[in-house]
């Protein structure tokens, strides 16, 4: 349980609800005393004028929650519920005000002081596809509550998520799928099951059938009804949808702009609203009876939503309120008002609908007279109309070759076999083999396929053999890399020869076998190329994770630094760098930097890093959003954790695209180094400094030229290619339909 | 706006300030730096020379009063004193930069024409034959370095042409634009072409790219839905939300060219700010590498601001933010 | 539409997302679209006016007396926005984030009618807004969409798809994304269309409370084909095919009594590989050998026409215990 800091509960003040006539047989488990939630507005625009404006999400909200029951959490976009489901778990801290979970304060306490109740309340996510990590396996996330709390081993660990999965209806031998193998409505499931892994007492459900097919909906709600009447749970189910909420709850409140406006029994606010609002909502809901729908008059509310930075005076509600008199401008109603002989039914009215009453209906969006106007003008209009076509050209009938995604709120896969069927039901027919399929392996095979892909790995993997082989070929000629052959090598006028059988490609200007050389000149190129890219990468991923993910000052330190890494002139920095280094050698103890390939290396890896970093930031801020970085939170698990786990599977396909786009580019930079006489030193083989040496004797030896300049093409073009083929399987937009 | 502005303007500052900093460190005070004076006087200077220097400079009080001297020397645009060559480094700087900036401004437009003209061709008829060319094409010079391009055109368009008496393209080198119009132009336009071809294969990738994420947005949709149509379609709506990404890439590659054209400035004999400094740094020329370096960045951080006012401009959502 | 069929060629196979679905909208007359997801209810229009990338479309979509499938693209242009106008689902991004609102209408405008002047066009967005019920349309006309709430987006999506009169307005799904007090004004303002211009409407959703209000007819779509179609009383009160069925007990305001749900088991089949029977077969409770292997035509059902059902089962069945939710929930409801 908790500490031993017991509180004495405070008299409430303000305005928080009276509900002391409240039969209570225990504490309840959870109560939120006067809680509000601001968010600043980073808006600099409005900076200074009234000073720090914040959006009121939640604003003096009093709620206890009992064992057991199912309270419901209704309201519209921007009401503040998700805000206020988040607080009640500590998932954002509270500007002020209580939150205390079975008699424990658990305001102030840090994260790591609110891991022991982590284990005890639980949060469902609205969005399937955004709530589960699409790179981890659907045992291992289910897993994640035990091993973020330490409990149980391994082993135990995989029959206790089997029977979690058995549990809420998924097949246990799926234990080793994806996220992407599942249906929107399977991997709901997923994300029960996780909740449940510890048993919490408490579980908070954001929305959690809203981004589900009608027919689906109803099956999970039907698996919370039965999951809580086994477990004993006791439910928060936020939601906008009425019908669901008035099918599972025990108690509804209502929010409106950050305020709870009614609150009581479902079966009393759902049929005698006392609040306008409710009642505007309950009438807004269609039914789904035409006779019914025919006979109604829904009360439609004027205008909208006002904003939550500034909302309106006295009553939130009075700008599109019916029944608005003048004190509801003023003053702003309190959640107290004694109803009746069910005295735990609360609106926050000062003139809340009587006991049948019904809200009249406000008025249409137009006059009659605007709408004769507009009828007439349409009219008229649509007799001006002649076919004078314009003259748009010609374009064939399939434009863009993309594939248009299922319409409806959640795609179902093409794999649908996954459901145990539940006794008594049909089964399923059964469908197609579905193998395992990891996103990588996916990727994997996309790859294999593209043809492209594979020619340019294959020119590479060649390239990688040259380079090795490069003392074979120098000992099977018989031509070493630095020896020259004056007599042999040149023409009597001194000038580089042919290619003959002697020397296979000819010679340079010095009478040194070309082949030779640019064998060892290969070994230069793609060494440089992969350790700097290496280097490169590995800062700039790190940085880049690091300042995505905590953002504030370590964000804006390391933000600023990559500015100025990138407004310095690479070429010239790297030239500099390089040159006054071939002056003085620098000396690191026993190690010293001297012109050649370490200098090149190191500029290289120093100017590039920032650019990695700034991309894997951008990803890493968008991630960190999403909710399966949520539910890690609300598991307890630790930054570390989230980073090493869930954010940097999801960064790395990035990771490795840019690696391979940035090696030709390394590639080339030292080549342009070389050329410019400071990279890599003569006699040493390199290929920008051959093609700078050749460019006097381009009449005469083409070859001189030729070849190192197509040796360096060519593997600059295979790692393009390749990393294209790399980003394309990783990332499909489906345009390149090949095969 | 204005604040949004006045923010971006700050940061600027800042960064040129850093880069100060580090200039002034590697030069002045890091590994390497030597004798200082003696470097900043050239190899045969004389010694009263560099005695003389190393007053100016102040080169014997501690480093921090060295870097205040410098920092404010450069706030009056005073980038230093060439002892090398006895110039002012704001005189050779100011000669240079015409020939830079006479490349980037020929260059440019066409790179930006042909990339973002071909990327949307290639979006809007993906897997034609055109597509292919274009896309394949582009691969190819986008793997082909600057220089290797730039002597190859050398050598293929003038040289090969010149001998075989089609003399249309001048020898490398560089006439100003007051001296003859004419000849400027002639004389710039393989540079021209080596910039332009490579970069513009980068920007026929980006823009397809873009264009194709775009064009499978829902407000591409409505458009074609209210019967606008296609060409229409593609420019106004399309093109227009896919300019995004296009601009902030020539900002910042514009920006960087200013430093960054070393390599088309040497292969062609352009004496622009990249040749300065490689000579400079060939000669252990100090000053004027500080100066060309300082210059650069100015222009990539300007080059940035502009890209984000840019932005405010072509995307209302930033401006309202 | 006259048994449309529209498939997409990936490189996982052939996804057949429309199979053969035929149904014709009456002017003046609202026709409801009912599906889930996967079932191809958005598909089958945009494919047919050509709004589908990539879709190939087959059989006969007749507009006015002219296949629009046989239409080249500047004919199927010309009529959309001025004869038939579309609202979309989601109206941030379906309206583009870097052109004025009073510009794109304006554009919807004058695209179609070159005669107009600016001017002119200007003052007709401005009536148009303010008939949609847009608060200050001459402030409001300047304005980025992203300066308007979610409900004044969408509003402002169907006052550009009927500025120029068109005779069939299709609505897809274009309260889903909106909350329930903003979809009930959005209703509203259909209604209003409906009644006082007599548009014909193409209603698609999910939501049958949505249907119940506002249709005249309905089609019921399940993977791509249809299931039952007529009348919106025929559907609710006596519909006969299980799918209908499972609907309409699934929904919570049809509950018999507090704790059970009746949702449908199971999965939609995948659109790539469908099964040869009865799209509906591996779900229904009624399932027989038949509707495993063949798939049943819609035939009429019942005593008068516009009632059909694409179902084995013998037409004169009557849901009998589905009546009883039915009229459980009526009772339920404050209205």
């Amino acid at each position: 349980m908790g500490d031993s800091t017991d509180q004495v509960l405070s008299p409430r003040e303000g305005t928080a609800a009276v509900i002391d006539h409240q039969e209570r047989v225990d504490e309840p488990l959870l109560r939120l005393h006067d809680v509000v939630k601001h968010f600043p507005v980073r808006s600099g625009a409005r900076l200074g004028r009234h000073g720090r404006e914040v959006v009121r999400a939640v604003d003096h909200v009093s709620l206890d929650l009992q064992r057991g029951e199912t309270l419901g959490l209704v309201g519209e976009t921007g009401c503040g519920k998700s805000t206020l489901g988040r607080v009640a778990l500590r998932l954002l801290d509270l500007t002020s005000g209580s939150v205390n979970f079975d008699g424990t304060d658990l305001s102030r306490l840090s994260d790591r002081r609110l891991l022991p109740y982590r284990r005890q309340m639980q949060m469902i996510f609205q969005d399937p596809y955004g709530s589960l990590n699409g790179r981890r396996r659907v045992g291992s996330i289910i897993g994640d509550p035990f091993a973020i709390h330490g409990v149980e081993s391994r082993s135990a660990r995989r029959q206790s998520v089997q029977e979690l999965m058995e549990l809420v209806g998924l097949n246990p031998e799926h234990y080793n799928r994806f996220p992407a193998e599942f249906s929107g409505g399977q991997r709901q499931r997923i994300g029960v099951a996780r909740a449940l892994a510890l048993h919490p007492k408490l579980i908070v459900c954001d929305e959690p059938v809203s981004a589900l097919d009608v027919s689906i909906q109803a099956q999970i709600v039907n698996l919370l009804a039965g999951l809580q009447r086994e477990f004993g749970l006791t439910y928060l189910f936020i939601s906008h949808d009425l019908s669901v909420v008035r099918h599972l709850c025990d108690r509804i409140a209502v929010m409106y702009l950050g305020q709870i406006v009614e609150i009581g029994p479902v079966s009393e606010v759902a049929v005698n609203p006392r609040h306008p609002y409710t009642a505007a909502l309950l009438s807004a809901v269609p039914v789904p009876d035409p006779d019914a729908a025919a006979r109604a008059t829904p009360v439609v509310l004027t205008g909208d939503l006002p904003s939550p930075i500034d909302p309106p005076t006295g009553c939130r509600f009075h700008p599109r309120c019916p029944r608005a008199q003048d004190l509801c401008r003023v003053e702003a109603p309190a959640l107290q008002i004694r109803l009746g002989p069910d005295a735990a039914h609360l609106a926050a009215c000062h003139f809340p609908l009587a006991n049948g009453e019904r809200l009249d209906g406000a008025q249409g969006p137009s006059s009659d007279r605007a709408t004769a106007l507009l009828v007439e003008s349409l009219r008229q209009s649509a007799q001006a109309l002649v076919g004078d076509l314009d003259a748009a050209p010609q374009l064939p009938a399939d434009l863009a070759s993309e594939v248009l995604s299922p319409d409806g709120q959640g795609a179902e896969p093409p794999d649908a076999e996954s459901v145990v069927p539940l006794p008594g039901e049909p089964e399923p027919a059964p469908a197609r083999k579905v193998q395992m399929r990891s996103p990588w392996s996916l990727a994997f095979q996309r790859l294999r396929h593209d043809r492209a892909s594979i020619v340019s790995a294959g020119v590479i993997l060649s390239i990688v053999l040259f380079a090795i082989l490069a003392p074979v070929i120098a000992s099977l000629t018989g031509h070493g890399v630095l020896e020259q052959f004056p007599t042999i090598g040149l023409t009597p006028d001194g000038l580089p020869k042919g290619p003959s059988a002697t020397f296979l490609l000819g010679t340079d200007d010095l009478g040194r076998d070309l082949l030779v050389r640019l064998a060892y000149g290969a070994q230069i190129s793609l060494m440089v190329g992969v350790l700097a890219t290496a280097l490169t990468v590995f800062v700039g991923a790190i940085v880049g994770l690091i300042s995505g993910y905590f953002s504030g000052l370590v964000d804006t330190v390391f933000a600023r630094v990559m500015d100025v890494m990138l407004a310095i002139p690479f070429l010239l920095f790297a030239i500099s760098l390089a040159s006054v280094v071939s002056v003085t050698p620098l000396h690191f103890g026993p190690v010293t930097i001297g012109p050649g390939i370490s200098i090149v290396v190191i500029v290289i890896g120093i100017f590039s890093w920032a650019t990695v970093a700034r991309i894997v930031r951008g990803q890493v801020i968008a991630i960190r959003n999403r909710e399966f970085v949520e539910a890690a939170r609300a598991l307890g698990a630790r930054s570390w954790r989230i980073i090493l786990f869930d954010v940097l599977p999801n960064v790395m396909p990035t990771i490795i695209v840019y690696t391979t786009l940035l090696i030709p580019v390394s590639i080339v930079s030292e080549a342009a180094l070389s050329y410019l006489g400071v990279g890599v030193q003569p006699p040493t083989a390199d290929w920008g400094q051959m093609i700078a040496e050749a460019q006097g004797y381009y009449q005469q030896a083409w070859w001189f030229l030729t070849f190192p300049s197509a040796a360096l093409i060519l593997t600059t073009l295979a790692f393009n290619i390749l990393g294209d083929g790399i980003r394309d399987a990783i990332d499909p937009r489906g345009t390149d339909f090949r095969g | 706006m204005i604040r949004f502005l006045a923010r971006r303007i700050a940061l600027g500052v800042l960064v040129m300030w850093c880069v100060t900093l580090v200039v002034f460190l590697i030069f002045y005070v890091g590994p390497g730096a030597g004798d200082v004076a003696r470097a900043l006087a050239g190899r045969e200077a004389p010694p009263s020379t560099v005695a003389l220097i190393a007053r100016n400079l102040l080169l014997d009080r501690p480093w921090y009063v060295q870097y205040g001297h410098f920092l404010s020397q450069l706030l009056h645009g005073n980038l230093g004193y060439d002892y090398y060559n006895s110039e002012s480094v704001n005189t050779i700087i100011a000669q240079a930069f015409p020939v830079t900036f006479s490349l980037i401004i020929g260059a440019a437009p066409l790179w930006l024409a042909f990339g973002i003209l071909s990327g949307v061709y290639s979006a809007v008829r993906p897997r034609s034959l055109g597509d292919r060319t274009f896309t394949g094409v582009a691969l190819l010079f986008y793997s082909t370095p600057t220089f290797v391009l730039g002597v190859l055109l050398i050598l293929v368009l003038y040289y090969e042409l010149t001998v075989h008496g089609v003399s249309i393209f001048p020898a490398p080198g560089y006439v100003p634009f007051t001296q003859s119009p004419l000849q400027w132009a002639r004389a710039l336009i393989l540079p021209w072409l080596a910039l332009a071809l490579v970069l513009a294969a980068a920007y026929t990738r980006l823009t397809r790219s873009s264009m194709l994420d775009v064009l499978g947005e829902d407000y591409v949709r409505t458009a074609r839905a209210k019967g606008v149509p296609e060409r229409r379609v593609i420019f106004r709506h399309a093109l227009r939300a896919a300019l995004n990404p296009i601009v902030t890439q020539a900002g910042i590659d514009i920006g960087v060219l200013f430093g960054g054209a070393v390599i088309t400035e040497q292969v062609f004999d352009l004496p622009g700010l990249g040749w300065v400094a490689v000579h400079a740094i060939q000669e252990q020329d100090l000053p004027v590498i500080i100066g060309v370096v300082v210059v650069a960045s100015a222009g990539v951080v300007a080059a940035n601001l502009i890209v984000d006012i840019l932005y405010a401009v072509l995307d209302p959502r930033v401006r309202l933010h | 539409m006259d048994n449309l069929w529209v498939r997409f060629h990936t490189p996982d196979g052939v996804v057949q997302a429309v199979r053969g679905v035929s149904f014709a909208v009456e002017p003046g007359e609202t026709l409801g679209i009912v599906g889930e997801s996967g079932s191809g209810k958005t598909l089958a229009t945009q494919a047919a006016f050509g709004l589908a990338a990539g879709a190939r479309v087959e059989g006969r979509a007749v507009f006015d007396r002219r296949d629009l499938l046989e239409m080249t693209v500047r004919d199927r242009r010309e009529i959309l926005g001025s004869q038939v106008g579309m609202v979309f689902q989601n109206p941030l991004s379906s309206l583009h984030p870097m052109y004025r609102v009073g510009w794109q209408l304006s554009e919807a405008i004058r695209i179609h009618d070159r005669s107009m002047s600016r001017r002119a066009a200007h003052a007709r967005v401005v009536e148009l807004l303010s008939l949609v019920g847009i608060p200050q349309p001459e402030r409001r006309i300047d304005d980025f969409p992203h300066q308007f709430s979610g409900g004044m987006r969408q509003r402002a999506m169907i006052a550009m798809a009927i500025a120029l009169g068109p005779a069939l307005l299709i609505a897809d799904e274009p309260t889903t994304a909106v909350d329930v007090t903003i979809q009930a004004q959005i209703l509203q303002v259909l209604k209003q269309l409906k009644e006082e211009l007599g548009i014909a409407i193409v209603m698609i959703t999910h939501d049958l409370g949505v249907i119940a209000q506002l249709a005249d007819r309905v089609v019921v779509l399940y993977a791509g084909k249809v299931m039952e179609q007529g009348s919106v009383r025929d559907l609710f009160y006596e519909h006969h095919h299980p799918y209908t069925e499972g609907l309409l007990r699934s929904l919570p305001a049809a509950e018999t009594e507090r704790g059970q749900l009746v949702p449908i088991e199971g999965q939609p089949p995948s659109p790539i590989d469908p099964p040869p029977g009865c799209p509906f077969a591996p779900r229904c409770r009624y399932r027989m050998d038949r509707c495993v292997v063949e798939q049943p035509r819609l035939e009429p059902v019942g005593g008068h026409r516009g009632h059909d059902s694409a179902c084995f089962l013998p037409k004169d069945r009557r849901p009998s215990d589905d009546r009883i939710a039915v009229e459980a929930a009526k009772g339920d409801d404050s209205g």
